[in-house]
């Protein structure tokens, strides 16, 4: 009995994403692309007869990856350099080291766009050029098996005629235009927030008063409920990238925050069991904690302050500028089809 | 399509990157390596709208009485003409009936996407075995998916259930776990 044939064949390259991942197969007669959500796979096919380029375009990514690793690893080294919590600093620079080899070992950066008769759509699984050079390999002979091979004469052609234009009614629009950003008053609320969150955290460091972890607390704790409401509204209302991609990284923040936080928190309660009883009391004591103490609160204070700034400045920004596009753009009108002549004449 | 930069939607000359390795985009100064296809110079041809009924004994199309009939669909058997004759795998297929069969899933390749039930029975397995307590519900959860659900496709690409099979595993011993403390419990009471 012959064994069963699987569908499709994995090809190389994988995209991780916070929940999830995207990959793509190679089937009979199309291309699969899969994203995974862990339990949910969304699917896109291209097939082999439609594809007409694959273009792969070298990005910077690996650069500004390995630029942000170094400095890290640097910075950590230089820590441990002036005997801050040493093995904490060795360990954190020995972390980053081994992500800007494994970076620089999987090599440069691209991405990889497919196009057919109707759309142009990125592969995200296709990420490193030599992932996708490896890829291409296998993908190619499908598709010259499929449609052949482009001669010389056929660009000939094109180069004196131009490509052939596509119908009239799809004509109207053939690169979409990016939408308007939508109105959301939840990201502005989020990033101020993280803001005043920052600037009490940095307070906090120079001045030790009950009120700024008080604002701090309370900063972040409406931050954690703005977050949730504002990734619910990013697919309610159609919002810039920029804005959805930073809503997510604050999220990974305030996470670490809270983290970080309850972390302090029980230290502050073992170290002071006589106040464990009383709330207040637990807090004043939490307040009254100073980063000269030790370096690891330092790290605390400082990381609370400068990730709440700065995503609360970069955030403010882009969501003046989405608002400034937003009213530079005028409502287009929509592309009209011309009426289909009666042909029973 | 024209052949245009992703980047910088630039239009691109067919000859001038026809060839192996990257080369900078004229306008944006993006590298590029771009493969092109024969279909780039064909183009996608406009529908056919179908034949007009000139004799009276020409069957006409279910959908379009005016229109002449050139085949019957392969699902319901309405005859069907040049515009409603849906090709799909090789099969010619009504709107309603491709409709309808798109609804039901049964057409693999015009799906665009699945429920994987079997990592949703293995996560709802294992996760909340972080928390301890919620293992006393979850196991009947895990062995209802897996009863109500062994039989649904899985991913596309074609997977076994072993997924099921450790869920229900796990599920089995968090149960035998918790009946034998309830039992120790009962014991010292008793």
């Amino acid at each position: 009995m012959a064994a069963s044939k699987k569908p499709y064949r994995r090809l190389p390259g994988k995209k991780s994403q916070l929940i999830g991942f995207h990959t793509l197969w190679a089937g009979e007669d199309h291309l699969l692309q899969i994203h995974s959500q862990r339990i949910r796979e969304e699917y896109k096919r291209y097939y082999y007869k439609d594809i007409q380029a694959v273009y792969l375009r070298q990005t910077a990514r690996m650069k500004i990856e390995s630029f942000i690793l170094g400095g890290l690893a640097a910075g950590f080294l230089l820590l441990a350099w002036f005997d801050l919590a040493p093995v904490w600093t060795y360990t954190m620079a020995s972390i980053m080291g081994a992500g800007l080899l494994v970076n620089l070992l999987r090599g440069p950066t691209c991405e990889c766009h497919i196009q057919t008769f109707v759309r142009r759509e990125k592969l995200p699984s296709l990420y490193r050029i030599r992932t996708a050079q490896k890829a291409l390999k296998i993908i190619k002979p499908m598709v010259y098996e499929t449609q052949g091979r482009v001669t010389s004469a056929m660009l000939e052609e094109a180069g004196e005629k131009g490509l052939p234009r596509e119908p009239p009614t799809l004509e109207s629009n053939p690169v979409p235009a990016p939408a308007p950003a939508g109105k959301s008053r939840i990201h502005p609320t989020l990033f101020s927030l993280l803001l005043v969150s920052g600037l009490a955290a940095a307070a906090d460091i120079s001045f030790q008063h009950v009120v700024f972890p008080l604002v701090w607390v309370g900063t972040i704790s409406a931050a954690v409920v703005c977050v949730i409401i504002a990734l619910v509204k990013q697919y309610e209302v159609k919002t810039a990238k920029g804005i959805q991609t930073l809503t997510w990284i604050s999220l990974v923040f305030l996470c670490m925050e809270l983290v970080m936080g309850y972390g302090l928190y029980m230290y502050v309660l073992f170290t002071n069991l006589d106040t464990a009883y009383n709330q207040w009391e637990s807090f004043l004591v939490f307040s009254s904690l100073s980063p000269a103490e030790k370096p690891i609160i330092f790290a605390a204070f400082g990381f609370s302050a400068a990730g709440g700034l700065l995503l609360g400045m970069v955030g403010l920004f882009l969501v003046l500028k989405a608002g400034s596009r937003r009213k530079a753009v005028r409502p287009r009108p929509s592309p009209t089809l011309e009426p289909v002549a009666a042909s029973d004449s | 399509m024209e052949l245009r930069c992703p980047q910088c939607h630039t239009s691109l000359e067919p000859k001038s990157r026809h060839r192996p390795g990257f080369h900078p985009c004229p306008t944006c100064g993006d590298s590029l390596d771009v493969d092109i296809f024969p279909t780039l110079f064909q183009s996608l041809g406009e529908g056919t709208p179908g034949e007009v009924i000139l004799a009276d004994r020409e069957a006409g199309c279910f959908y379009h009485p005016g229109k002449k009939a050139i085949i019957p669909c392969s699902a319901c058997g309405r005859f069907l003409c040049d515009l409603c004759d849906l090709d799909l795998d090789g099969r010619h297929l009504c709107p309603a009936c491709l409709e309808t069969g798109k609804t039901r899933g049964k057409f693999k390749n015009l799906e665009q996407g699945r429920t994987l039930f079997d990592t949703l029975a293995l996560i709802l397995a294992l996760a909340p075995m972080l928390f301890v307590w919620p293992t006393l519900v979850t196991p009947f959860i895990v062995l209802f998916i897996t009863v109500r659900y062994w039989r649904s496709p899985t991913s596309v690409v074609g997977r076994t259930r072993w997924r099921f099979v450790l869920a229900s595993l796990i599920a089995g011993l968090q149960l035998t776990g918790w009946a034998v403390v309830f039992m120790h419990f009962q014991g010292l009471m008793g």
